[in-house]
């Protein structure tokens, strides 16, 4: 009784996952992209970073400009543990995300206390402290040059020792958290979160602790992005503070913004678009590309707000309803 | 039911109500009226615990409700209607329904059976969702309409539905008649009567007195800060001093 009519057409999500699974599958083999293998793993590593913008941002409705911070300190953590003290990397991995957690746990503390404009300069400034400390701190991080030599991860004797192994790996990490992330936003703990982002003072009125909630959300972003930063530095077995800085947070906001703020899959299309973007033709621009970056959230802010992946899908599904109004008459 | 002690609040030096008490009883509604300014709402976010309170105490039956914050005394069963509705606009009215009933669940999971409560939260918020609609099925036909595209008065519907989700011990509402027309006011505030009359304990924050009063069993009355009368319905609607100040009508 109570369910929504629904228009009754074929649902096409297990057909659209199916699809992009297979596509994941077979991607990094030579005859199809394995060209691209790091390209691709780049792509799933930024998905990654950019699923916790989303449910930040798009779902919290809380900015953070500082992401890239726990992307560099969940690689930091994992290079400095593993190589300096000889941890075990995937121990530097767990240690790192549960650091980066509790930091930003601290630090959302006093953050959160900020709302709008306010939160984005703090967040920003966030950034750019830890960038200056991952230069800065070269004793232990190798400062502006950077540190090498990083080991691989490794299950028993199975080394991941190719891109085309460590694609898989990084692959795996980023659906599973794509799925979590699904699912919390499908759950009560989703329509909690969507209340905040409509108004704070009537969340709170039905009982929702908003206070917790954000600095939850914050945890769980920093985690995910701590998780992408250590297995960035196991792929590249290299770490310098170059992708953490200013441009690298916010090139996870228009990644964010492209693939849709409330969107989870989104963040695969924006990851992806943003990525190829800046391997393939921006590097001609040399240090211009923060200008294009800039250049390209305005007009998506401009023209599609939604982002630009829910806007194809919405064209889309008004292309698929046109079709069954023509079959009905 | 509730009783308000000396309650004072301030907005840093600026004090916006002096050592206000008053009290509401099972199963009464009982209004606080009074003109812009008076501290009405300001009185009510501190009792809700959105602001908080510089002296006094609040208690909701034997629980002290002052010092927590608004979250908690929702969990606790005060159920509040903000001024303006502040509906989730973006979301379909079922949606906002489902919210309304995430403090009771919230307790659920406080209690020993907190694993039955798990099993048996769906189906509690299928009985409230169920009796809501009862009350309006103007919102059962429009459930997934985005809110937002609600009229004046069917938000306000919502926004009463959404605090009953929860089952609360009291409904607390901050002028209900903002900004709608005066039938619909009306329509409202029979509404309120009869749940009343199915036990509900009201406390109404209300500026057009009148309408108020007629529904009411007692009420406040608030001026600069402090209560300057209070009575049973009938005594402020006879009382002059209230019919010249609220009422619009000459001393006779």
């Amino acid at each position: 009784m109570m369910n929504v009519e629904r228009l009754q057409r074929f649902n096409w999500r297990p057909v659209a996952i199916g699809f992009l699974l297979v596509l994941l599958l077979l991607m990094p083999f030579n005859w199809f992209m394995g060209q691209y293998t790091t390209l691709l793993v780049f792509i799933g590593l930024h998905t990654m970073v950019t699923v916790g913008l989303c449910l930040l941002l798009g779902y919290t409705g809380q900015v953070s400009l500082g992401q890239a911070a726990f992307y560099g300190l969940g690689a930091y953590f994992s290079a400095v543990l593993s190589k300096t003290y000889g941890v075990n990397p995937w121990l530097a991995m767990i240690i790192g995300a549960i650091a980066t957690g509790t930091f930003a746990y601290v630090i959302a503390y006093p953050i959160f206390r900020l709302k709008g404009n306010y939160l984005a300069m703090a967040t920003l400034g966030l950034g750019i402290i830890m960038y200056v400390l991952f230069r800065q701190m070269a004793q232990y991080t190798g400062g502006p040059d950077g540190m090498g030599g990083i080991p691989q991860l490794a299950i028993g004797s199975f080394v991941f020792d190719t891109p085309f192994k460590r694609y898989y790996l990084v692959w795996f990490f980023c659906l599973s958290i794509l799925l979590l992330s699904q699912n919390i936003v499908n759950s009560r703990t989703g329509r909690a979160l969507r209340a905040i982002h409509g108004s704070e003072a009537a969340s709170a009125s039905l009982g929702i602790n908003v206070a917790q909630f954000k600095m939850k959300i914050f945890v769980l972003a920093a985690v995910y992005a701590s998780l992408a930063g250590s297995l960035f530095v196991h792929h590249l077995s290299f770490v310098n503070p170059q992708p953490f800085g200013f441009l690298g947070s916010v090139m996870i906001v228009v990644m964010a913004v492209v693939g849709g703020l409330a969107s989870i899959w989104g963040a695969i299309f924006g990851a992806a678009m943003v990525r190829i973007l800046s391997d393939e033709l921006l590097l001609r621009f040399g240090e211009l590309d923060i200008v294009i970056y800039g250049l390209i959230l305005m007009l998506v802010m401009i023209f599609t707000p939604e982002g630009l992946f829910v806007r194809l899908k919405s064209y889309y599904r008004r292309w698929q309803t046109g079709r069954l109004g023509e079959v009905e008459l | 039911m509730l009783r308000v002690e000396n309650v004072s609040v301030a907005y840093g030096r600026a004090t916006a109500v002096r050592e206000v008490s008053l009290t509401v009883n099972d199963g009464e509604i009982v209004t606080l009226i009074g003109s812009n300014g008076a501290g009405k709402t300001s009185l009510l976010n501190a009792v809700a615990g959105l602001v908080p309170v510089k002296s006094g105490a609040v208690w909701l039956d034997d629980i002290l409700l002052s010092g927590l914050s608004l979250h908690q005394t929702a969990r606790l069963g005060f159920g509040y209607v903000p001024e303006g509705r502040q509906l989730f606009g973006d979301m379909p009215v079922i949606d906002n329904l489902i919210l309304g009933a995430y403090p009771k669940s919230a307790r659920n999971r406080l209690s020993l059976l907190g694993y039955v409560g798990w099993f048996t939260r769906r189906a509690d918020i299928r009985t409230n969702l169920e009796s809501v609609y009862r009350l309006f099925p103007k919102l059962h036909e429009r459930q997934s309409q985005k809110a937002g595209s609600l009229s004046g008065g069917e938000q306000q519907m919502l926004a009463i539905g959404r605090a009953m989700m929860c089952s609360p011990k009291i409904l607390v509402l901050d002028e209900p008649s903002l900004g709608l027309a005066p039938n619909l006011v009306k329509e409202i505030l029979q509404l309120l009567g009869r749940l009343r009359e199915e036990g509900l304990t009201i406390l109404l924050i209300e500026q057009d007195a009148v309408a108020a009063l007629k529904i009411a069993d007692r009420g406040y009355v608030m001026e600069r800060g402090r209560i300057v009368l209070e009575g049973t319905a009938g005594e402020l609607l006879g009382n002059d001093e209230v019919k010249h100040a609220y009422l619009g009508r000459a001393l006779t």
